[in-house]
């Protein structure tokens, strides 16, 4: 008995010192910082870059959480909807009106005052156009260009491919041969967006205005689908049911001879099919008819916000402000060069002076995606930038009801699979994802009375 | 010879019996005592959260802001004249039924063969395990490799290695996609299924089958009037579990082709993703969830109803 009783005891206090001990470095002010990065490359950066922090501020403690990319927002609506702390997050385009009307977001105006509106890159900056402050702080951008085998096409005797026609006669003539796919033009639930807005934008057609009413009855959207399901066909078969990464592995096994896709695809082969690298050719993707239309291309603005719930809002900010500027922006955006673009003027010109193997020997490819970067454009996050008469002109005001349109099944991926799956007609399913795109807006007005288009002549600071 | 306190209790006791107090010392009240844990933990981890689906069924509530607004029963006329629904519940049970067949007649089959007596029979039985011991998502992962259109390895040993087929198989469409979610949960959970009839298998006596081929009964007889009826009850058992789980099941239906391709593979778990996280409305989630949960009673119910049979049949 009396064993017992000692035995007990000194459970209850070594369970208390282990309490104590937490407790105290619970002293220490912790951050959660989520991200969906993938890259063991960036991951190291990322580990390196917040021991680097914590050493300049040994009060303060970031705790890295990664999370898988297809269930990042699934993962943050929880947190938020349970009131758990949600630190710095990642924070998808699509999820940013829901998450900005809701309040869960900081604004973080004062991060962009304490460096500077004139050193970020114009237009990279996603303010909230209803109340004019920022709530996400753009710390990359990606944009779209254009792979192409420049061997097969050589072999072929095809011209180089900088508009519709060049791209439809490479698709046909390089289709099958030796396994190879003419296209990475796909219809999947995950890609199609981001592949055919370039078509959709450069025909002169857009899903919405920017006063958030239907546009994708105009006749430059039915000639992108038209356009579009035609190259499709010439897409590897299972192309509809596509991850993230399939276009980069088809590339980079050799069986697709073109595919628009941002800059990791480049690093991709550059580092793991050297052999395909050497005979593939990297330029502006041009994917209208004769390669005209506006200059605008598919592009992303990789954003961090901050929840409300952050227990230690000063110090999120500060690691915030200090991951995403001057040598922890250019560290961060090396781990994958080419496809991470600083946000910062300065930065970006930095990048291309790197002593990095990839760099020096496709410096023409990065050069040629940072330029892409000041042309580019997102469905979600720019609503409205082709005007009725086929110009680009950015549009900063977000689309709130994108994931009703570019959620699980976006409405032009169905409208895809509808004609390559199922044999529905072209422009039946063109005009059936014209009601969807009309319907699901209207529904998501009549549960959000709030909506009221933005001032026309609105633009966020920093922009001309 | 002095006797110690614990000594004289006990010597006490013998004599006159345990002294009964009121209720602590009660068997029924003691049996009680043990089982509140379980039984708190069941009702804050099973009991507590279904209760507050079936009340959140009743209301509208926004994912995000978690807004309520009382419907009654408009959430399940929703989902009565719902064709996208019914087109989730009807893959629920084209994927179910596909999903457990394939599981039981492939588990049942395995399980016959490492019953016999072969060499490296200890070696094989653990090798069967593996696929258990996968991840879901590094088993999906791995499987859209071998069906993948550019790089897979299936298509390559079907067409080219192998000439079976002139076309390569397209996983991924339509009319396919079930078909490769259905030999992906096959491949995983097959070691289930042999592992739980192989145990069964190895408590039947030997005597029946050699008395059985003593009187001149056929492999096939001995299998359909002696093994089967002995392994029927767990068969069954398996089926009732298996089958609550793959109607449940949400990862190994998603991971592969995300809902799709055209919804294909978008079943009532799916659904109910789709519903509360992407059209944002947590109500209309539960009030589905409410309608699986009573299919599920049903096939349970007639699922006890078959074992209660076999039972009687073994007997």
């Amino acid at each position: 008995m009396k064993n017992m009783k000692r035995v007990t005891t000194a459970f209850f206090a070594a369970a208390l010192a282990v309490n104590a001990g937490s407790a105290w470095a619970q002293g220490k002010k912790i951050v959660p910082f989520l991200t969906a990065e993938s890259s063991p490359n960036a991951v190291a950066q990322l580990t390196g870059l917040i021991a680097a922090f914590e050493k300049q501020n040994p009060d303060v403690g970031i705790e890295l959480q990664l999370m898988s990319n297809d269930n990042r927002a699934t993962r943050i609506i929880n947190s938020v909807s349970v009131g758990d702390e949600l630190g710095i997050f990642e924070i998808e385009r699509r999820l940013v009106p829901d998450f900005t009307r809701a309040g869960y977001l900081l604004p973080l105006d004062t991060i962009v005052e304490n460096i500077g509106i004139e050193k970020f890159i114009p237009g990279s900056l996603l303010y909230w156009p209803w109340d004019g402050h920022l709530y996400q702080f753009t710390s990359d951008l990606a944009a779209s260009t254009l792979y192409w085998r420049k061997d097969l096409f050589e072999a072929a005797g095809l011209a180089e491919p900088d508009s519709y026609e060049r791209l439809l006669e490479a698709s046909q003539k390089l289709h099958g041969q030796k396994g190879v796919s003419g296209n990475a033009f796909e219809s999947s639930n995950r890609g199609a967006v981001q592949r055919f807005v370039t078509f959709l934008w450069q025909n002169g057609g857009d899903f919405y205005t920017r006063a958030g009413e239907p546009a994708f009855d105009r006749p430059g959207a039915k000639q992108a689908v038209q356009d579009y399901v035609e190259l499709n066909k010439y897409a590897p078969s299972g192309n509809h049911s596509w991850g993230n990464l399939d276009p980069i592995n088809s590339y980079a096994a050799g069986r697709v001879a073109m595919a628009l896709f941002p800059g990791r695809l480049g690093y991709q082969i550059a580092t793991n099919a050297p052999d395909i690298a050497k005979v593939t050719g990297n330029r502006e993707a041009r994917v209208a008819r004769g390669g005209k239309g506006p200059r605008v291309v598919y592009g992303s603005v990789t954003s961090f916000a901050i929840g409300k719930t952050v227990k230690h809002p000063e110090e999120a900010k500060k690691f915030l402000q200090f991951l995403f500027t001057g040598d922890q922006l250019l560290a961060y955006a090396m781990s994958v060069p080419g496809h991470v673009a600083p946000a910062i003027k300065d930065v970006q010109a930095k990048l291309l002076e790197q002593d990095n193997p990839y760099i020096k020997e496709h410096r023409d490819w990065v050069q040629t995606i940072l330029e892409a970067t000041t042309y580019f454009n997102a469905e979600a996050q720019n609503m409205g930038s082709i005007t009725e008469n086929g110009e680009f002109k950015k549009s900063f005001v977000p689309m709130p009801w994108s994931a009703r349109v570019m959620g699980q099944s976006p409405v032009v991926s169905t409208l895809f699979q509808r004609v390559a799956l199922q044999q529905v007609p072209v422009d039946q399913a063109y005009n059936d994802a014209v009601k969807s795109f009309s319907s699901e807006m209207e529904a998501w007005k009549k549960e959000n009375a709030w909506f009221k288009a933005p001032d026309p002549n609105w633009q966020p600071p920093g922009v001309k | 010879m002095t006797l110690t306190r614990v000594e004289k209790r006990v010597s006490r006791m013998v004599r006159t019996g345990p002294k009964m107090s009121k209720w602590y010392d009660s068997k029924i009240a003691f049996g009680l005592i043990m089982v509140t844990p379980a039984v708190l933990v069941l009702v804050f981890v099973l009991l507590y959260p279904a209760f507050v689906a079936f009340q959140s069924s009743f209301y509208r509530i926004t994912t995000l802001t978690r807004q309520e607004t009382f419907v009654g029963f408009g959430n399940y006329a929703k989902i009565l004249v719902d064709p996208t629904f019914w087109h989730a519940f009807k893959l629920s049970l084209i994927w179910t039924t596909g999903a457990i067949l394939s599981q039981m007649i492939v588990g049942v089959a395995v399980a016959l063969v490492l019953h016999k007596e072969v060499a490296g029979r200890t070696f094989v039985r653990g090798l069967v395990l593996f696929p258990y011991l996968v991840p879901a998502i590094v088993a999906v992962l791995t499987w859209r490799w071998i069906f993948s259109d550019t790089v897979g390895v299936a298509n390559y040993l079907l067409v080219d290695v192998l000439g079976l087929i002139e076309q390569p198989v397209p996983w991924f469409d339509p009319g396919w996609v079930m078909v490769s979610v259905v030999i992906m949960s096959l491949w995983k959970y097959l070691p289930y299924w042999a592992l739980f009839v192989l145990a069964r298998l190895q408590t039947m006596p030997v005597e029946l089958h050699e008395a059985a081929q003593i009187d001149g009964a056929t492999t096939w007889q001995r299998f359909y009037h002696i093994t089967l009826p002995w392994i029927l009850p767990v068969v069954i058992v398996l089926l009732v579990l298996r089958s609550i789980w793959a109607f449940n099941e949400f990862d190994m239906v998603y991971l592969p082709a995300g809902g799709g391709p055209l919804s294909e593979t978008t079943t009532i778990p799916v659904y109910i993703r789709q519903v509360a996280f992407e059209i944002g409305d947590i109500g209309h989630a539960a009030a589905v969830a409410m309608v699986m949960l009573v299919f599920v009673a049903i096939l349970t119910s007639f699922y006890f109803w078959a074992y209660r049979k076999a039972e009687q049949r073994l007997g």
